[in-house]
C-alpha cells in the first residue's frame, strides 16, 4: 500500500482525537464518582436508574405511613390500656357491691364511683389524636361515643376504617372503632351496674360481675388484637428498612464507577497521548528533501 | 541522420519538461483537499520506415492520467452523507438533553414520583390542610415540568427546520456548482486538448459532489461523455449534466412541518431523510424529537385523564355549591361525545354518575341521583335538564358553552361516574388539558388546595366523611397502575416518563454508535484514497530527479550531435 505523510498525520490525528475523549469520559467518570449522569451516556442504565429511585421513592413514603400507622395504633393501643383497669375497678366495686350485707345507702355511693368510671370511659372513647377522635372510623367531625339520656352508649362515628397506603395498592387498618363489641360490652356492663347499684338490684349487680368480667375480656382481646397489628406493622416496616438497605446497594452497585478501571485507563490514554505527540514531531523530520540539500 | 537525432533529443527535451510540469503540479497541490495525483504518460513516438528500418521519432507525452478509484470515491460519498447524518442527530439530540433532566438534576419521574408521595402523604392524613397544599404543590410542579419540557423539545425541533433552509441554499449552490463543472468538463474534454481529460475540473466536480453528500444523501451515475448524473435516494433528478432542478422548504402543513420539494414541480423530494445533513435534521425533527413529544403528549393526556376520572367522583374539604365545566361545549345540542370542543369527548360511554345534593337540611335525595348518558343520543342540553330536575339544583350551559351546576345554598357531590362525561367536560376535575401543550392543574384546585378530593359521598347516605381517604387511595393507585386511553402501550405515568428519557438514551447511543463507525469508515476510506490518490512528496522529488537526469541525457546528445555535425562541416571546409 502507498503511504503519504498525509496519512500519517491524519491517523495520528484520529488516535490524539480519540485518546482526548477517553480523557474527558474519564474525567467525567472520576469527578462524578457515578458511569453515567445523563441519559446520553447509558439509555438502558439510566433507565434501571430511575426504575430504582422510583422503589425508593416508594419505600421512603411506605415508612412514613408506617410511621402514621405505628402513632395511631398506638394511641388507640394506649387509650384500651387505660380502658381495662376502669372495667376492672368497676368489676371490683360490682364484686364488693354485691354483697347482701350492705346497705342502699352504701350502693348508691358507690354507684357515684361507677358514674366517674363510666365518664372515664367515655372520656377515653372519645380520645383524639391530631385532632381527630380516634375511634369514630372517619366520621372525625363527630366524637365518637355519647350518651344519652338513660346513660346508654350512641356510637356516631361510621363503619369506615382509617386506613393508611404504605404502597400504592396496599393498605392498613389503623383504627379501632368505638361500635367494637368491646366498647359496646364496657359501656353496657358499667352502666348496668350504675343501674342496679341505684336500684339496690343485687341481682343486678351479681348479673354485672359477670358482663363487666366478659367486657374486660373482650377490652383485653382487643387490645391484644391492636398489639397484634403494631407487631405486624412494626415486621413491615423492617422489611421496609432492608428492601431500603438492598436498594441501596444495588443502586450503588449500578451506578458507581469502577475508580481503578477508570484510573487505569486515563493512564494508558495519557501515555499513548505522549507518544502520539512525540510521534507528530519525528514525522515531520522524515522527508527526502532534508536530503536534497 | 544527424538532424534526426537532434529532433528526437529535442522530443525528449520537451516531454521530460512536460513531466517535470506534472510534478510541479502534484508537489503544488500536496496540501490541496480532493487533488489526485496525475501522471504524465510517456510513448515512444511513431517511428519513421527508412529503407526497410523503423527509426525512433523520440517520445512525447500520451495523456495525464488522474490517480483515482472510483468505487472509493462512491463509497466515500454514501459514508459522508451517512456521517454527517449521525453528527447531525448527535448534535441535534444534545441540544435537547436538558429537558430530560439527569440524576443530580430533578427530572420528570422523580416530580411525578413526588406528586404520588403527596398524594400518599394525603391519603393517609386527609384532614391535614398541609398535606393537600403540598399535593397542589406537587401537581402544579408536574405542569412546570410538562409544559416546560415540551416547550424545549418543539424549540429543538424549531432549531431544526430554521436549519433547514439555509442547508438547502447550500445545496442549491452546490448543485449549481456541479452542473457549472459538468459543461466545463464537457467542453474541455471534446475539444482537442493534449491528455483530452479535464483533470483539475473532475477533482473540482468530485470534490463538490462529497460537499453536497454530506448535505444530502445522492445517487450518482457518471455518463459516457465525461458529463455526472445526480439523484436523490428516490430516484429524483437532481443534476443532468448541465440541468439542475433546485430543491425549497414547502410550507408548513397544519401543525406540521414544511416537506422539502422541487422548486420546478412542487414535490417532495424523496429519500431525503437517508443521509447528510438536511437528512439528519429532517429525521430529528420528524422522528426523534416528534416522537418525544408526542410521547410527553401521550403520557400528560393519560395522567390528565386517569387522574380526572378518579378525581370527578369525589370531594374536597372544601364546600362547594356550584361547579362549572373547565371545557366549553361547542354546541350544547350536538351528543356529548362527539363534541368537537371537548379533547376526550370520545372516551364518554354510556352510562351514568350520581349527583348529590348535601346540607339541606333534609336531604332530598340520600345516596344521590343517577343522571344516564346515552353515548351519541344524550346532549349538553339534556344533561343540563336532568340535573335541574333534582331538588335543590339547577343546572345551565353558560354564554361560553360550559355546563353549570348551582345548588344555590346546597353542597354538591359527583360519585360513580361510569360514563366519562365529567373528566371529559371536566367537571371538579383535577388536572386541565389534553396533552403536554396546554397541561395545566384546574384553576379551582390551584386557587383552593381544599378543592382537591380525598373522600367520596357515601353511597347510601350521601354522607362524607372528612377522614374518607377512598379517592385520595384510587388517585395513589395510579402511582404504579399501567393505563392508556390513547392506544398507546398501556404504562404508569412513571414508567412512561421513564421510557421516555431511556428512549432518548438509546437514540443518542444509536447515533454515537453509527457516527464512531462511520468516522472509522470515512478514516479507512481516506487512507485508501490517499494511498491511491494522494501525493507522495518522496515519490515525486525521485521522479523529478528522473526526469531531470533524462534531460541531461538528451542535452547530451544534442551536444555530441552538434559536435558531430561540426566535425561534418569540417571535412566540408
Amino acid at each position: 500500500m502507498r503511504v503519504t505523510s498525509q496519512q500519517m498525520y491524519d491517523t495520528l490525528l484520529a488516535g490524539i482525537r480519540n485518546q482526548l475523549q477517553v480523557q474527558a469520559d474519564s474525567t467525567d467518570q472520576v469527578s462524578s464518582g457515578r458511569r453515567f449522569s445523563r441519559p446520553s451516556q447509558d439509555g438502558l442504565g439510566y433507565k434501571t436508574s430511575l426504575d430504582i429511585r422510583h422503589v425508593q421513592k416508594g419505600i421512603d413514603s411506605g415508612l412514613q405511613a408506617i410511621g402514621v400507622a405505628k402513632l395511631r395504633l398506638g394511641s388507640s393501643e394506649n387509650a384500651l390500656s387505660q380502658m381495662l383497669p376502669v372495667i376492672q375497678r368497676a368489676q371490683v366495686l360490682a364484686v364488693q357491691q354485691a354483697n347482701a350485707t350492705l346497705t342502699a345507702a352504701e350502693r348508691n355511693t358507690a354507684a357515684v364511683e361507677v358514674s366517674r368510671l363510666q365518664e372515664q370511659l367515655l372520656s377515653l372513647a372519645n380520645q383524639s389524636f391530631e385532632g381527630s377522635p380516634l375511634f369514630a372510623g372517619t366520621a372525625t367531625s363527630s366524637t365518637a361515643v355519647t350518651l344519652d339520656g338513660a346513660g346508654n352508649a350512641l356510637y356516631q362515628g361510621n363503619t369506615q376504617d382509617r386506613v393508611v397506603a404504605i404502597t400504592s395498592t396496599e393498605t392498613i387498618a389503623t383504627n379501632v372503632r368505638a361500635d367494637h363489641t368491646a366498647f359496646t360490652q364496657a359501656f353496657s356492663s358499667i352502666q348496668a351496674l350504675k343501674t342496679a347499684l341505684t336500684t339496690n338490684d343485687v341481682v343486678g349487680i351479681q348479673n354485672s360481675v359477670t358482663s363487666l368480667s366478659a367486657a374486660g375480656s373482650a377490652m383485653t382481646g382487643l387490645a391484644a388484637e391492636v398489639g397484634g397489628r403494631m407487631s405486624s406493622v412494626a415486621l413491615r416496616e423492617q422489611t421496609f428498612f432492608d428492601m431500603r438497605t438492598q436498594m441501596e446497594a444495588r443502586l450503588n452497585t449500578h451506578e458507581s464507577v469502577d475508580m481503578a478501571k477508570v484510573a487505569t485507563q486515563l493512564t494508558q490514554s495519557q501515555t499513548a497521548l505522549q507518544a502520539a505527540y512525540a510521534e507528530v514531531t519525528r514525522l515531520s523530520s522524515l522527508s527526502l528533501v532534508n536530503y536534497l540539500k | 541522420m544527424i538532424l534526426r537525432n537532434l529532433n528526437v533529443a529535442a522530443s525528449s527535451l520537451l516531454t521530460q519538461q512536460q513531466a517535470m510540469d506534472v510534478i510541479s503540479q502534484n508537489i503544488a497541490n500536496v496540501n490541496t483537499p480532493g487533488y489526485s495525483r496525475q501522471t504524465a504518460q510517456l510513448a515512444s513516438a511513431v517511428p519513421d520506415r527508412i529503407a526497410g528500418r523503423d527509426f525512433g521519432n523520440g517520445v512525447n507525452v500520451s495523456s495525464i492520467i488522474r490517480s483515482i478509484d472510483p468505487i472509493l470515491a462512491q463509497s466515500q460519498m454514501a459514508n459522508n452523507s451517512l456521517t454527517s447524518l449521525a453528527q447531525t442527530l448527535q448534535q441535534g439530540l444534545a441540544n435537547v438533553e436538558a429537558s430530560f433532566g439527569n440524576l443530580d438534576v430533578p427530572g420528570l419521574t422523580t416530580t411525578l414520583d413526588d406528586f404520588f408521595v403527596a398524594q400518599q402523604q394525603l391519603a393517609n392524613t386527609p384532614e391535614d390542610p398541609i398535606s393537600r397544599l403540598n399535593v397542589q404543590t406537587r401537581a402544579q410542579d408536574i405542569a412546570i415540568r410538562v409544559s416546560g419540557m415540551r416547550q424545549q423539545l418543539v424549540d429543538g425541533q424549531t432549531a431544526a427546520d430554521q436549519e433547514i433552509s439555509p442547508l438547502i441554499t447550500q445545496t442549491n449552490n452546490l448543485l449549481d456548482q456541479i452542473a457549472a463543472l459538468n459543461k466545463r468538463i464537457l467542453v474541455n474534454e471534446s475539444s482537442a486538448q493534449l491528455s483530452n481529460n479535464a483533470n483539475d475540473l473532475r477533482d473540482q466536480r468530485d470534490t463538490a459532489v462529497m460537499e453536497l453528500s454530506k448535505l444530502i444523501p445522492l445517487q450518482k451515475v457518471a455518463t459516457n461523455n465525461g458529463g455526472l448524473i445526480l439523484q436523490t435516494p428516490g430516484g429524483d433528478l437532481l443534476v443532468q449534466n448541465d440541468t439542475v432542478r433546485h430543491l425549497k422548504l414547502g410550507p408548513a402543513i397544519g401543525s406540521s412541518f414544511g416537506n422539502v420539494e422541487f422548486t420546478d414541480s412542487g414535490l417532495p423530494a424523496q429519500g431525503l431523510e437517508q443521509g447528510g445533513k438536511l437528512g439528519g435534521l429532517i429525521s430529528l425533527r420528524d422522528n426523534q424529537v416528534a416522537s418525544y413529544v408526542q410521547n410527553l403528549d401521550s403520557m400528560a393526556a393519560n395522567l390528565i385523564f386517569a387522574v380526572n376520572q378518579l378525581h370527578t367522583g369525589g370531594t374536597g374539604s372544601t364546600v362547594v355549591t356550584q361547579y362549572t365545566a373547565a371545557q366549553p361545549s361547542s354546541n350544547p345540542a350536538t351528543a356529548v361525545n362527539v363534541d368537537a370542543n371537548i379533547p376526550f369527548a370520545s372516551k364518554i360511554v354510556n352510562g351514568s354518575f350520581t349527583l348529590h345534593v348535601l346540607d339541606g337540611p333534609p336531604l332530598t335525595n340520600p345516596g344521590g341521583t343517577a343522571i344516564n348518558i346515552t353515548a351519541g343520543t344524550t346532549t349538553l342540553n339534556q344533561i343540563a335538564t336532568a340535573i335541574s330536575a333534582v331538588a335543590g339544583v339547577t343546572a345551565s350551559v353558560n354564554a361560553s358553552g360550559q355546563l353549570v351546576v348551582d345548588g344555590g345554598a346546597n353542597r354538591i357531590a359527583f360519585t360513580n361516574d361510569t360514563s366519562n362525561f365529567l373528566a371529559a367536560y371536566e367537571i371538579n376535575a383535577f388536572f386541565h388539558g389534553s396533552s403536554a401543550a396546554d397541561f395545566a392543574v384546574d384553576s379551582a384546585v390551584l386557587n383552593d388546595a381544599g378543592r382537591i378530593a380525598s373522600a367520596a359521598a357515601n353511597a347510601t347516605t350521601s354522607d362524607i366523611a372528612p377522614a374518607d381517604n377512598s379517592v385520595a387511595l384510587a388517585i395513589l393507585g395510579l402511582r404504579d397502575k399501567a393505563v392508556s386511553i390513547d392506544g398507546s402501550t398501556a404504562a404508569s405515568p412513571v414508567q412512561r416518563a421513564a421510557n421516555l428519557a431511556s428512549t432518548y438514551g438509546l437514540d443518542v447511543a444509536a447515533a454515537n454508535q453509527q457516527l464512531s463507525y462511520r468516522q472509522a469508515e470515512a478514516s479507512s476510506l481516506a487512507s485508501q484514497r490517499a494511498s491511491i490518490s494522494g501525493v507522495n512528496m518522496d515519490e515525486e522529488l525521485v521522479k523529478m530527479m528522473q526526469f531531470q537526469r533524462a534531460y541531461e541525457a538528451a542535452a547530451k546528445v544534442i551536444q555530441t550531435s552538434n559536435q558531430m555535425l561540426d566535425s561534418l562541416m569540417g571535412l566540408i571546409r
